[in-house]
């Protein structure tokens, strides 16, 4: 409640005060004053005028008494009647003096009472004196005023004199009576007023010191410290009502934009980062990243998004990178195979090529083979006869070959004899040799001899056992010559059989060999077409490897541009 | 194996710089065609072939034996749809329907007929010139006789409403002769693309398709310069799937439906 009020407010407060003090201050004085007025205008009109009228009474008195002895001293009835009616005008006068005296001042009966009297005496004794001295009694006048109206009068101005003392010693006691109560109670309003001013004042300093001042030093605190760039502090000023509050909503923007102005400072220096790893990855390198840890804000999101980006293009890239790494593997290999299919689809062109002229030489062939076949047929006959001669002469064969295989039995037996003989006379040549050793000296000689001899029987055994090994081989020949001649003549027989089935199977083959004609002319002309698709197959090809080539040369040469981008 | 394998390294370079052939394309079909011959004949023919022009008729028969005559009818059927849809009217429209068309590397003029159709087609007059390297090929490209053999032959991707441009030859059966009317509008030259064009030509359609691939990277230089010196701004120019120019960039794509249409801009717009 107190601090929704403003400044101002608060110190209206205490002025208002003031003012309203000096206000009644003044209106109080002056109401004194004007009371204090008044009893001094009662006063001049009443003691002051009576103090007056008492003076004026007096003089009128003695105004009378000097008539009355210019009279009695005049001698000329003129003079003193002329003096007589002055002195009864005169105290004529002090008749209604007298009486308003009285009304103003109740308190001097007795002086007035005497006053009374001496008028009385002079009033009365001016008509007396007046006959004596028409009567030219001078002396008697003088006699009878001095015996009836001198002695009335020094009392009477006497107690005028005194009436008038006492009526201005009461006037000055009652002006000093006044002034002093007035002085006291302006000097008690004084007084009161400071200390009501001083209360006031102390009440507005302590809402300046409670109110302004203090929260002013708690904001100058945070204002300092805000300029100090720290901005960690609370501000509760900021949702008071008054100046400070606004002040604190001030402060509160100042704040924002102190940390506005730092996050710009900060932001500045982000966004150079930010830029350094643009420009590199505008430089192709992708492995570059904005390091997030140290930032906040929208520039924290940009760099994610620039991380996020390069890592999607990084990503995308080493993609496309295997991907084109592959087709360029794909490409190359397809085309080498292309190539390869190329070349194989021109040897197969050759080679159709090949086997159509071979197709025209079969064609040939055929034709021969049927000029043959007719050939054949005719020869045919003439091999049945033939192999009539061979049937007789199978078997004079087998004759021949079993005397040979008993020519082979009688040499074995013979050849038995013979290592017979061979065995012998190797024990003779070693019985000579033990012999020709006895006989010493003399039978050096035949020790030569018995060792020839019996190397001789050792090749004669040899030899024997040689023939034998031939005969046997022999015997066994001719026993195998003996079946393999019944084969023989069993052969002819069949061949017999057989040529006469020959002779008739190559006369179908004659037939069949003018149908295969007919069909070979048909599969030469399939062949020239065959020729032709692969003819066609084999340019077709050859324009693929070319494409391919071209495809290949692309494929490495996006590969080249992609290798520039550094990706990992 | 040396003195086998020089004349083939020279028959190569020579090959290269008259017709920019490419050697790692068609040098084995160089090198079967000289393996055919014996040593002593490949380095007889090979001095020959370093002193006579390129007329000669060895040299024809080298080039021929040497050249990959591989085209059909309406081949590239997705390239050639956006031809007949995009490029043709906006042609006819600009050149007021008489439209130059270049067919270059026309081999037995399937491609250059095709061309023809596709102008009918779209109602334009435009004349179609088709240059080959190969003499055989344009001779066979001028008679304009096809057979429908069996494999891969000249109708292997013929759709139906190409038949129309066709008449059946009189006597021999499932042979086909492309319509008088069409072949009056086609006219065949021999040309080597490694040589200015012989008629001062200005192309408005530009077909190289699959002929590119067949150049060496160097003479490319020479061709991609021929092709250039034969267009003016506005013109189209057709590639193969595989192709690319890499020498001149005076060719930008031109649609977005096909990436191998490009053209010449014309200055301040299309």
């Amino acid at each position: 409640m107190f601090k929704a009020l403003k400044i101002r407010e608060k110190l209206l407060l205490p002025i208002v005060l003031l003012v309203a003090v000096a206000i009644g201050s003044t209106y109080v004085l002056v109401d004194e004053l004007v009371q204090t007025n008044a009893v001094f205008e009662s006063l001049i009109k009443t003691k002051l005028k009576a103090r007056f009228i008492s003076k004026d009474i007096t003089s009128q008195l003695s105004e009378a008494g000097r008539l009355a002895n210019l009279l009695l001293l005049q001698r000329e009835p003129a003079d003193f009647n002329g003096t007589a009616e002055h002195l009864e005008q005169t105290l004529a006068k002090i008749g209604p003096r007298r009486d308003e005296l009285r009304s103003l001042a109740p308190n001097s009966d007795a002086a007035i009472n005497t006053a009374t009297l001496a008028l009385d005496a002079m009033s009365r004794s001016v008509k007396p004196a007046l006959e004596l001295k028409t009567a030219r009694d001078h002396d008697g006048a003088v006699t009878y005023w001095g015996q009836n109206a001198r002695s009335a009068l020094l009392p009477a101005l006497a107690a005028m004199n005194d009436t008038a003392e006492q009526l201005a010693t009461a006037a000055n006691d009652a002006v000093a009576a006044q002034v002093a109560s007035t002085n006291d109670k302006i000097r008690s309003l004084v007084i009161t007023m400071a200390v009501l001013i001083t209360l006031i004042a102390a009440a507005a300093l302590l809402i300046v010191l409670k109110g302004v001042v203090k929260p002013l030093n708690q904001l100058t605190g945070k204002i300092t410290q805000l300029s100090s760039g720290d901005g960690n502090f609370e501000l509760p000023e900021a949702e008071r009502g008054d100046e400070l509050g606004a002040m604190g909503k001030a402060l509160l923007v100042f704040r924002s934009n102190a940390e506005k102005i730092k996050a710009a400072m900060s932001a500045e220096a982000v966004t150079v980062e930010i830029g350094e790893v643009i420009t590199q990855a505008a430089q192709n390198d992708l492995t570059v990243r904005v390091n997030l840890a140290d930032k906040t804000g929208f520039l924290r999101n940009i760099g994610a998004a620039i991380n996020q980006l390069l890592e999607r293009s990084n990503a995308t890239l080493g993609d496309i990178n295997r991907k084109t790494r592959q087709v360029a593997d794909a490409v190359s290999e397809a085309s080498a195979a292309v190539g390869q299919v190329s070349g194989g689809v021109r040897a197969q062109n050759t080679a159709v090529g090949q086997v159509s002229q071979a197709l025209a030489e079969s064609a040939t062939a055929i034709r021969m083979v049927s000029t043959s076949a007719n050939t054949a047929n005719e020869k045919g006959v003439v091999a049945a006869k033939l192999v009539e001669r061979g049937q007789l002469c199978a078997e004079d064969l087998l004759q021949i070959v079993e005397k040979i295989a008993q020519n082979s039995r009688k040499i074995s037996q013979i050849t038995q004899v013979i290592a017979g003989i061979a065995n012998r006379t190797h024990i003779l040549s070693l019985n000579a040799a033990i012999e020709a050793a006895r006989a010493g000296e003399h039978g050096k000689g035949f020790v030569v001899v018995s060792q020839e001899v019996g190397k001789l029987a050792e090749s004669a055994a040899q030899n024997a056992q040689q023939i034998t090994d031939i005969v046997e081989q022999a015997a066994a020949d001719a026993a195998a010559g003996r079946t393999a001649s019944i084969e023989v003549k069993q052969t002819m027989d069949s061949i017999a059989g057989e040529v006469s089935q020959t002779s008739q199977m190559i006369r179908s083959i004659a037939v069949s060999m003018e149908e295969q004609q007919a069909m070979v002319t048909q599969i030469e002309t399939n062949v020239v077409d065959i020729r032709g698709i692969a003819s066609g197959n084999a340019v077709a090809a050859e324009e693929i490897t070319a494409t391919m080539i071209q495809l290949s040369q692309l494929a490495t040469e996006q590969r080249q541009q992609l290798d520039t981008f550094k990706t990992n | 194996m040396v003195e086998w394998q020089e004349p083939l390294r020279l028959a190569a370079r020579l090959t290269e710089a008259k017709f920019g052939l490419s050697q790692q394309v068609l040098g084995d079909r160089l090198a079967s065609f000289l393996a055919a011959l014996s040593p002593l004949d490949q380095m007889h023919l090979v001095n020959h072939l370093t002193h006579v022009p390129e007329t000669d008729p060895k040299w024809q028969q080298l080039v021929e034996a040497m050249l990959v005559h591989e085209t059909f009818f309406y081949r590239h059927m997705d390239q050639l749809d956006v031809v007949s849809r995009e490029v043709l009217p906006l042609l006819r429209q600009r050149t007021g329907g008489a439209i130059q068309v270049w067919c270059a590397g026309c081999s037995t003029g399937e491609e250059a007929y095709t061309l023809a159709f596709l102008l009918r087609d779209a109602a334009c007059r435009g004349r179609v010139l088709a240059t080959d390297l190969s003499a055989i090929s344009v001779a066979e490209a001028e008679a304009g006789l096809y057979r429908l053999r069996p494999g891969l032959n000249s109708f292997r991707t013929m759709p139906a409403h190409g038949w129309q441009h066709f008449d059946p030859h009189p006597s021999e059966p499932n042979c086909w002769s492309v319509a008088t009317g069409v072949r009056q509008s086609v006219g065949f030259a021999v040309h080597n693309l490694m040589t200015p064009l012989m008629l001062p030509m200005k192309a408005d359609l530009i077909s190289c398709r699959n002929t590119l691939i067949y150049f060496s990277e160097d003479s490319l230089r020479q061709v991609e310069a021929m092709l250039v010196a034969a267009s003016r701004p506005g013109t189209v120019l057709l590639l193969g799937p595989a192709e690319r120019l890499r020498y001149t960039d005076v060719f930008v794509p031109m649609t977005d439906s096909h990436p191998q249409i490009l053209h010449w801009p014309l200055p301040g717009g299309r």
